[in-house]
């Protein structure tokens, strides 16, 4: 990505969306703006990572953002509600992911664009290009609740708390999806190796 | 999963080709000038009576219960219906086939 925000998980963020989120009620768009900066990356990695695919990843952010917009007046703040701002935007994003795979399946990954990185040599761009293939395909082989499960574990370093908040379950069940999501990828890597 | 495993798994990023700042402009566009709030929901007052209520599950299994009973409770007779004692009555199969009887045929 061209622009890589990083975010972590503090209680300080979570009062700075809050804080966004009510000025963003009253129609503040510079900081759905700044709103947007914080949690965009996040976004468009959380959908690509789950659709395997940019240009969905990129509807679903864009989607996902227009509702924080449309919805921000009747958001309710952690301190009343529990839940924070990334909480519900992930579950926002989650649910789109899901609406959007019912009509889109995984393209090849030879579909996918190039990233133009001309630092890196022919072999060294061909190498990383089969292993982005092979992992992939391995979540690829993932059904869509236990791919969201690892994603949000695995790649966004979410606890299962969190996740399971994220996914409306029970944190027991994010914990069913994830043995079962790492013995299946153990055993499809294992499998292409 | 080995290390190795997580090693490969965590190289793995879609993303990495998004322009973000377009992307970005193009949702502050999008948003631009769009109504904020959720459309204004109309409330219908409840009524004590529908005819779909009959149709809906719970009216259904309670429609379906009464009557039910009101058919069970004034039964139609209909003779003409009712099996002939002949195929049900032993002593008159026994009268009846006698020869059958004295054989050893049924019985």
């Amino acid at each position: 990505m061209q622009d890589t925000v990083s975010i972590d998980h503090s209680e300080d963020e979570a009062n700075d969306d809050a804080d966004l989120m009510r000025r963003i009620a009253g129609g503040d768009q510079e900081a759905f703006r700044r709103l947007m900066r914080r949690h965009l990356a996040r976004t468009v990695r959380l959908a690509a990572r789950i659709l395997g695919s940019t240009g969905a990843a990129e509807d679903v952010a864009q989607e996902a953002f227009i509702r924080v917009w449309q919805h921000a007046p009747s958001w309710e703040d952690p301190g009343k509600a529990g839940a924070k701002f990334s909480t519900w935007l992930y579950r926002i994003v989650l649910n789109l992911c899901i609406d959007e795979k019912r009509k889109f399946r995984f393209v090849s990954a030879d579909l996918l664009p190039e990233s133009a990185d001309e630092s890196r040599n022919a072999e060294q761009q061909l190498q990383s290009r089969e292993t982005t293939a092979r992992v992939r395909a391995a979540l690829e082989t993932l059904p869509d609740r236990q791919r969201a499960a690892f994603v949000l574990c695995f790649y966004e370093e979410y606890s299962n708390k969190d996740a399971a908040e994220a996914l409306g379950i029970g944190v027991k069940a994010v914990e069913s999806l994830l043995v079962r999501a790492r013995r299946t990828l153990r055993d499809k890597l294992k499998g292409d190796a | 999963m080995t290390t190795h495993d997580d090693d490969l798994l965590k190289t793995y990023d879609p993303s990495a080709g998004v322009d973000l700042r377009r992307l970005e402009d193009s949702i502050m566009r999008a948003v631009a000038g769009m109504p904020q709030g959720d459309a204004d929901i109309v409330i219908v007052p409840p009524r004590f009576w529908r005819p779909a209520y009959l149709f809906a599950p719970g009216g259904g299994l309670i429609a379906a219960a009464v009557m039910g009973f009101l058919i069970g409770f004034s039964p139609v007779e209909r003779a003409e219906m009712l099996l002939d004692p002949a195929f049900y009555s032993t002593q008159d199969i026994v009268a009846g086939d006698a020869d059958l009887y004295d054989n050893g045929g049924i019985f």
